[in-house]
């Protein structure tokens, strides 16, 4: 499990996380919703152990954050970032090659690139100058790259992938497949996904949990139904919001149309 | 930029026979031509000709390895910091270790004879290398102060430091020249273009040694190097230690354009072209770029030494300047021809 006990973090009078606390379970796919500010990608941050002072309330498997090597953790855990800045010509198999710690045959490389590049449709990207690519193909690589991270090597203990917006910049298709090949890699590996999201229907459809934050603070933590409710929702986001239910079962989100407030 | 040959081996291959063919051409070409036999016949010994001897061995040889050495001492520092500042335009020139050591080196020449006698006496021949070296790592260590915050080095005020470090040693080195004798500012004009003139077999050993050390321990940052390119955080997350390999690579850049400074005064551009150009042919992959840039450094210094001893022969230009004559243009080209395209 990847356990945040009480995380407080404040930059001289202005407080940007405000005690949260947050378990991330083996298998889950928990999405972190909330407006522009919330903390939301604080919160991944120190997740990830980048914010030292706070390395030592976050354990991991167990252990924490700050006892962990970073080669050992690299095993465990594996992060995507918003932006990536790479100003290189890497090619799209050097980029996925920069995961794989351990020496393997060509062949074996070959076919673990090939394998994890196909999970988010870009085997035909592979010999690419990865900077020529669209914003949305540079995503599904990094993708690509973060996988392969916690496939190198064999794991007997649960591993964790936090994402920032990870499909911020793809069409609605690969969007969905993203979080199909998600999903079922969750259940499948027994991976906890942490993924921070704006689009909340995506959430909805998708996610066992949702956190909702706002200033700071951690709003509500639940299942989806219990998250994702109309009046909540307005106030977070300070914008009229409905939820009905989509025919498959899960809430449907609709920013209204009409302005609450003239 | 896209690569020009696609398979990182065969470059590998051309740029090590480019490299013999250099060196060889570099043994028989000068002010006495001698040819490849004869050179061959020298180094193996079955040529008793004492001339031929002399001519090989006291002063070409001893030469031509100083070249190649502080060559690939620069590019492959070159190429570590670009990594480094994952910027392609860094430079050890640029964030003023060479000009630290330049400093130093000017601080002894002109003050030798009086401020710092002791110091003279005391390291005698070692003296003026010596003060370069430790100005090259003096440098290098403030601007990585300045630049480190809380744990963290900032790369942008690491080159901003680099900037300020290059003009207040150039204010420094200013002034003193007013106070330098005659012969004192001759020795600095031709030692600040770099020149490879009296090179030496104490010189070989004295630089060669830190320099190969560098170039043996590089590579071994090659992946980590790689994944910094895409950002500190990201390549900490991938499992890195990054701050133990930014405190390494510092070290050994500043230990390899030390020694080079040290022998061989400032040869710019080496740092900066040999890198860009072994990236044309490999693309950025650090497991390629540090050992070719290595090699291409070597290249590019011995070449330019050839043209420097030739063109005005029996005289002879400083390498510097002959370097900065055809790598400032042809950098230009390069960048403008880089504008349509995405990267480096």
């Amino acid at each position: 499990m990847l356990c945040a006990n009480q995380l407080h973090l404040s930059i001289g009078q202005k407080i940007i996380l405000d005690d949260v606390s947050l378990t991330l379970k083996p298998g889950e796919m928990l999405a972190v919703l909330g407006p522009n500010g919330a903390g939301k990608s604080t919160l991944l941050k120190a997740l990830s152990g980048d914010i030292a002072e706070l390395a030592h309330s976050i354990s991991l498997n167990g252990k924490r954050l700050k006892h962990w090597a970073p080669a050992s953790l690299a095993q465990y855990r594996a992060v995507m970032p918003q932006f990536v800045q790479l100003t290189f010509a890497f090619s799209v198999e050097e980029v996925i090659e920069t995961s794989l710690r351990h020496p393997m045959s060509n062949a074996l490389r070959n076919t673990h690139i090939q394998q994890m590049l196909s999970l988010f449709d870009a085997e035909h990207l592979r010999h690419r100058n990865y900077l020529s690519l669209s914003g949305g193909e540079q995503q599904r690589v990094q993708l690509a790259r973060v996988i392969s991270q916690l496939e190198t090597l064999p794991v007997q203990e649960p591993q964790y992938l936090l994402l920032d917006e990870c499909t911020s910049s793809l069409d609605l298709t690969h969007q969905h497949q993203v979080f199909q090949v998600l999903k079922k890699m969750a259940k499948q590996k027994n991976r906890s996904v942490l993924v921070i999201l704006h689009d909340l229907n995506l959430a909805a459809q998708y996610a066992d949990r949702i956190l909702l934050m706002k200033a700071g603070r951690a709003v509500a933590l639940g299942g989806v139904k219990e998250v994702l409710d109309a009046n909540q929702l307005s106030e977070v986001y300070e914008y009229p919001i409905d939820v009905i239910e989509h025919p498959g079962g899960w809430p449907l989100v609709i920013p209204a149309h009409y302005p609450l407030v003239a | 930029m896209e690569r020009i040959i696609t398979s990182q081996k065969y470059a590998a291959y051309i740029l090590f026979i480019a490299l013999m063919v250099t060196l060889s051409l570099s043994l028989t070409q000068g002010a006495i031509s001698l040819n490849l036999w004869q050179v061959l016949g020298v180094l193996t010994g079955s040529i008793d000709d004492a001339f031929a001897r002399l001519v090989v061995l006291d002063i070409r040889l001893p030469r031509v390895l100083l070249g190649a050495i502080v060559g690939a001492g620069l590019a492959i520092a070159g190429a570590a910091m670009q990594g480094l500042f994952r910027n392609p335009l860094a430079d050890p020139g640029l964030v003023g270790v060479s000009s630290g050591a330049a400093l130093a080196a000017i601080l002894v020449i002109v003050l030798g004879g009086t401020y710092l006698k002791q110091w003279m006496s005391f390291w005698g021949y070692f003296a003026l290398p010596l003060a370069a070296f430790m100005g090259g790592v003096l440098v290098t260590w403030v601007i990585y102060k300045v630049a480190t915050y809380q744990g963290r080095t900032d790369v942008a005020t690491m080159l901003l430091a680099g900037v300020a470090i290059n003009a207040i040693t150039g204010a420094i080195s200013g002034v003193l020249t007013y106070y330098a004798s005659d012969e004192a500012l001759r020795s600095l004009t031709f030692w600040s273009m770099g020149s490879l003139a009296s090179a030496s077999w104490v010189d070989v050993a004295m630089a060669g040694t830190p320099i190969v050390v560098a170039c043996c321990c590089l590579p071994f940052f090659s992946r980590a190097l790689n994944a910094f390119l895409m950002g500190e955080t990201v390549s900490h997350h991938m499992g890195f230690n990054v701050k133990r390999m930014k405190q390494i690579v510092i070290a050994l850049t500043a230990l390899a354009v030390g020694s080079a400074v040290a022998v061989s005064g400032v040869i710019g551009f080496v740092g900066l072209v040999a890198p860009h150009l072994v990236r044309l042919l490999t693309g950025p992959d650090h497991r390629w770029v540090l050992p070719l840039s290595a090699m291409m450094g070597a290249l590019l210094v011995v070449l330019s030494d050839i043209v420097a001893r030739l063109l005005i022969a029996p005289a002879e230009l400083p390498i510097g300047l002959v370097m900065a004559s055809v790598g400032g243009p042809f950098f230009l080209g390069l960048l403008l021809k880089q504008r349509t395209k995405s990267g480096f």
